[in-house]
């Protein structure tokens, strides 16, 4: 059977075995619910989108909009191709582990096996596009049979060229060519860009003035058509010619040139279809790692290159819960590196306004609401810290059998599990709070005297680590008393998978909302009567303390009961 | 004679584990001294993880009592599982921690002194050295069922639960892990083995139990089943005739 009559069992069967895996699954209550919520968010919120658009022949989108969409795109494929040249890692074609056993060894041509490649690979691009195109359409600002076309031909050209600089690059490797010299190029073509940009900038003899916008669009039109810049930014005019352009004419002539290019893409591709096996098969099993990895609860595989020494030390001996706090801690470090660093770069903000005052001394208003701010994102911590260091059970919960195997107690893991992101949340809010303190002395304020800024310091110093922790335990005692509703696989896709994240969050939010209110009832009672009798700033640390008392007193229960349901748990039955 | 040799390393009464309407294990009781090798054996489905995972504390027993030198598993769950050490047939490591790392979390864990040095020692000899600063993902499957064992011995464990041990060894790393699990035992380490190479059971251990379909069908050393049975065969003609017959009664209830 030649790879031509296998080709649609190859392309189908995936399709259909997904749709079946997404209908087993919902026999799963679990996944059943989360299907039916996703129905429901998109019944009521997307489904407005879902109206059709009104009708009419060809756009209505300004002329003096096209250049701007031009340079965008132009910009755009520059910055993503530069990318690709310069830092581009990928290998040419991506095959799975199953692929390379099953088509590789067979009786086939590589030219066969790289024209099935590319096909499956133009419809997923393709699909992808015209999805998006769809739901742009129904704006009503550009209609489906135009951005369309549009998209597929401009993503599919993009996927076709990052195709070609993999087989490039790993060509270049084979000759022997080191990756600098790939770079130096890249880096000349760029210059040479600029270059014609400047020149075809300088031939235009009348710059229009900063303040004259309207003159602008005109200027930049007459700059893309300059020669040989204009060359150059054609596939990105044809792009919007098609999906743009006010008639006939543009639009045949947008198609013609993006078919060229698109033709020019698949010739590049197919005469160097050379050195992709090893590149595709390195790839395979990186993937395959990957996947391996998301199984065991990790989010993405990890590699030496990014291993940082863990910033705290574990000693050999001591509590034993610290070995597990320690571990997620290293593992924030190590895995969630981004939204660490987004959470460590909120810091920056009232630091570079402390910075700017020394350096200026001016001390004014501003500073005192930046002040408040931090202060505000110190609570703000609370809930959305826990929520993007997610280094606790949540992360183990593939692990939960070698966590039962451990000498510890249920209590001693749950409250162990959740200590490393609440330390390192906390240690942010301690961070945030001090900042706050100290902008407010380097601002001016009349109105809002030392013994209201200590008061809510205290307070948020009180309740923002107490909130924290209770989140986290919300958090964590799902994952030990259903495990099954949160034991996905990190990038598990589907719609039913969606909405079971979506069922966490609005349980998790639920939870913690009953959870609070205990505390801010009483908090808030003990605040007014004190307002009352006229010491409304006591009134403020009080009700705070008694909210974190409360909260404190709920972690303790919550921790216990949690701990006692992961000594019960039987893992086997999740 | 000394009273650690006397008091049982494992003793298991009337172990059973229900799934739902399956019953994986059922009625299991047996004994194991310090020193001692038992092999688990049996068909696949027989029960034979499950009695394990019961065993390590992983999964709640239905039914029965798991005591681990001398400790009720279900009442003094820490101080059984410290003397425990539980070895899957699958590497299961977190794939963030280093070696060295991994070493460091079990040593806290079970407060183990001087652990520098007995990790050391382990690593050289289970030909880890050099690897101390690699990730999980960067050792083959091999090389992380070592770590596994390094640190599942690092504690000095009193009960060696394995599951399937030899699986990913190259050959040389096989005959190490067998010389290693017989020095255990030496020590006075009791250790429980599973495994489908009856030929290793037959080699390390000194006594079998056959289960299938979850129940116990032979326990005693091979001499005392040959003797049972009335046969000279191998490990392998013992299994295959216990299991073949029990398979016939199963299918005639």
């Amino acid at each position: 059977m030649s790879l031509w009559a296998a080709g649609p069992i190859l392309l189908v069967a995936p399709w259909r075995n997904r749709i079946r895996k997404t209908f087993k699954r919902l026999k799963e209550p679990r996944y059943l619910i989360g299907a039916a919520l996703v129905a429901l968010y998109l019944f009521t919120y997307v489904g407005r989108v879902l109206r059709p658009p009104p009708r009419h022949g060809f756009p209505k989108i300004p002329f003096d909009v096209l250049p701007f969409l031009d340079a965008a795109l132009f910009g755009l494929a520059v910055i993503v191709l530069a990318a690709a040249w310069l830092f581009g890692t990928r290998a040419p074609l991506n095959f799975t582990e199953a692929e390379v056993q099953l088509l590789f060894p067979a009786p086939l041509t590589r030219r066969s096996i790289l024209h099935y490649k590319l096909a499956t690979g133009l419809l997923r691009v393709g699909f992808g596009a015209l999805v998006s195109a769809f739901f742009f359409s129904r704006t009503g600002l550009l209609p489906f049979w135009r951005i369309g076309p549009a998209a597929w031909l401009g993503f599919g050209t993009m996927w076709m060229h990052l195709v070609a600089v993999g087989m490039t690059r790993a060509s270049l490797r084979q000759h022997g060519r080191s990756a600098w010299r790939g770079r130096l190029g890249t880096l000349a073509v760029l210059a040479g860009i600029v270059a014609l940009g400047v020149v075809a900038a300088k031939r235009l003899v009348q710059v229009p003035p900063v303040h004259d916008l309207s003159a602008f669009p005109s200027y930049l039109s007459q700059l893309l058509s300059t020669r040989p810049l204009s060359w150059l930014v054609a596939p990105a005019h044809a792009l919007v010619q098609i999906a743009a352009g006010h008639d006939w004419t543009s639009f045949g002539h947008g198609l013609g040139v993006a078919l060229a290019v698109f033709a020019v893409h698949y010739v590049w591709v197919v005469r160097s279809d050379q050195a992709f096996e090893d590149a595709a098969l390195a790839a395979a099993e990186r993937k395959a790692r990957a996947k391996e990895s998301r199984r065991s609860g990790m989010r993405a595989p990890l590699s030496g290159a990014r291993l940082r020494r863990p910033w705290l030390k574990l000693q050999g001996h001591g509590r034993p819960e610290w070995a597990i706090a320690w571990k997620n801690a290293v593992a924030c470090q190590r895995l969630f590196v981004l939204p660490l660093v987004i959470l460590i770069a909120s810091l920056l903000f009232p630091l570079s306004a402390l910075g700017f005052e020394l350096l200026t001394k001016q001390g004014s208003d501003t500073l005192f609401v930046m002040a408040a701010i931090a202060a505000g994102a110190a609570l703000l911590l609370a809930p959305l810290g826990p929520m993007m260091l997610r280094a606790d059970l949540r992360q183990d919960v593939k692990q939960l059998d070698i966590l039962r195997a451990l000498p510890l107690r249920g209590w001693q893991v749950v409250l162990a599990e959740m200590a490393g992101p609440w330390i390192l949340i906390s240690v942010l809010q301690g961070a945030l709070l001090i900042s706050a303190l100290v902008l407010s002395a380097a601002g001016r304020s009349t109105s809002f005297g030392w013994d209201w800024r200590l008061a809510v310091a205290a307070s948020v110093l009180m309740v923002g680590p107490t909130l924290c922790a209770a989140m986290l335990l919300v958090q964590n005692a799902g994952v030990v008393l259903f495990p099954a509703w949160v034991a996905y696989e990190p990038g598990q896709r589907g719609l039913e998978a969606m909405g079971q994240r979506m069922l966490s969050l609005l349980g998790t939010l639920l939870v913690s909302a009953v959870g609070l209110l205990p505390g801010a009832a009483l908090g808030g009672a003990l605040y007014l009567g004190l307002r009352w009798v006229g010491l409304p700033v006591l009134g403020v640390p009080v009700a705070a303390a008694v909210v974190a008392i409360v909260l404190v007193l709920e972690i303790a229960l919550g921790i216990k009961l949690a701990g006692r349901a992961f000594d019960t748990l039987d893992v086997s039955l999740d | 004679m000394n009273a650690n040799l006397t008091q049982a390393a494992l003793s298991v009464e009337g172990l059973g584990k229900v799934y739902g309407d399956v019953r994986a294990v059922q009625g299991l009781s047996f004994e194991l001294r310090p020193g001692e090798v038992l092999g688990l054996v049996g068909p696949n489905g027989a029960g034979k993880t499950s009695t394990l995972r019961c065993i390590s504390g992983i999964l709640p027993p239905t039914e029965g009592q798991v005591r681990i030198g001398g400790h009720d598993l279900a009442e003094e769950p820490v101080a059984a599982k410290r003397a425990l050490a539980f070895l899957p047939d699958e590497p299961r490591l977190f794939e963030y921690l280093t070696v060295h790392e991994h070493l460091n979390l079990t040593a806290r864990l079970y407060g183990v002194a001087d652990w520098e040095a007995k990790a050391k020692t382990l690593l050289e000899e289970l030909e880890l050295t050099g690897k101390e600063r690699s990730l999980p993902s960067e050792l083959s499957r091999g090389m992380k069922q070592k770590l596994v064992i390094a640190c599942g011995f690092l504690h000095d464990p009193k009960l060696i639960v394995l599951d399937e041990p030899l699986t990913g060894l190259d050959p040389l790393g096989i005959r190490k892990m067998k010389r290693s699990l017989r020095e255990r035992a030496e020590g006075g380490a009791a250790l429980v083995l599973s495994s489908h190479l009856l030929p290793l059971v037959e080699e390390l251990c000194h006594r079998i139990l056959i289960i299938s379909g979850g129940r116990q069908v032979a326990l005693g050393s091979l001499a005392e089943i040959r003797e049972r049975l009335g046969s000279a065969g191998t490990l392998e003609d013992l299994f295959i005739a216990i299991t073949a017959s029990t398979a016939v009664e199963a299918q005639a209830l």
